[in-house]
C-alpha cells in the first residue's frame, strides 16, 4: 500500500506573514523549532490538536495549511 | 541540533564506550580463567557508575541549551518508538540470553547475569541509537 502523504503550506504561509520565523512559529505553537522544520518538510505528521494550533497561528482553516493525498 | 537529539548522541556514545570496555574487559578475565562473582562485581558496578557520570557531564555541558527546550510531542513520538524498538530488542535477547544459559549451564550463575547484563545493554542500545536516527532523519532526511 503506497504511503499516505501531509503536504503543508507553512513556507509559503509563513512568507506572507511578513516573514516569520520557525522558532517565532514554534514559540506561538508550542513546540520546538526542529519540529517545525520536519512538519515543513514533510518528514513529520502533526498531532490533530497541533496541525489546528499552527492553523490558528496563520488565522487560516486547517485545509489551507494541511492537505492530505492519499 | 536540538538538546534532546545531543542527549541521544551523549547517550549513545557513554554506553558503547564504557560498557563496550566493560565487555572487553570481562572478555579478558574469562579468556583467563572461569568468571567469579568477585572479580566481575567491582567491573560491573565501575561501569555504571562512569557511565552515570559520563552521562551527566555531557548532559551538564548542554544544559543551559535544554533548560529552554520544550518536551514536545514529536519528542514523545521518537522516544515512544525508540522505547518500542528497544523492548522488542531486550525481550529477544533475554530470551537468547536465557536459552544460553540454559546451554551452557557448567559456566555457572555469573556467565548467565552478564548475559542478561548484555541483553540490556543491547537494547539500551538501540534505544539511544533509534532516538539519534529518529532525530537527524527529521533534520537531514536521513533514511525517509
Amino acid at each position: 500500500m503506497p504511503e499516505a502523504r501531509i503536504e503543508n503550506a507553512i513556507r509559503r504561509l509563513r512568507f506572507e506573514a511578513g516573514e516569520m520565523t520557525q522558532a517565532a512559529l514554534a514559540q506561538a505553537v508550542g513546540v520546538t523549532r526542529q519540529t517545525i522544520i520536519a512538519i515543513e518538510a514533510g518528514r513529520y505528521a502533526p498531532s490533530l490538536e497541533l496541525a489546528f494550533r499552527i492553523a490558528r497561528a496563520f488565522d487560516k482553516p486547517l485545509e489551507s495549511v494541511f492537505q492530505y493525498r492519499p | 541540533m536540538s538538546f534532546r537529539e545531543k542527549s541521544a548522541w551523549i547517550c549513545l556514545a557513554s554506553v558503547l564506550l564504557v560498557q563496550g570496555a566493560y565487555f572487553i574487559h570481562i572478555a579478558r578475565l574469562a579468556a583467563g580463567g572461569p568468571l567469579t562473582t568477585q572479580a566481575m562485581l567491582p567491573a560491573l558496578a565501575l561501569a555504571i557508575l562512569v557511565q552515570a557520570a559520563a552521562t551527566a557531564v555531557g548532559h551538564i555541558a548542554f544544559s543551559r541549551q535544554g533548560a529552554r527546550e520544550k518536551f514536545d510531542e514529536r519528542d514523545r513520538a521518537i522516544a515512544a518508538a525508540a522505547f518500542r524498538r528497544a523492548y522488542l530488542v531486550f525481550a529477544v535477547a533475554l530470551f537468547c540470553a536465557v536459552f544460553g544459559a540454559l546451554e551452557f549451564e557448567s559456566a555457572g550463575v555469573v556467565v548467565a547475569t552478564q548475559l542478561a547484563y548484555a541483553a540490556w545493554v543491547l537494547a539500551e542500545v538501540v534505544k539511544y541509537a533509534s532516538q539519534a536516527f529518529d532525530y537527524r532523519r527529521a533534520v537531514s532526511g536521513l533514511g525517509s
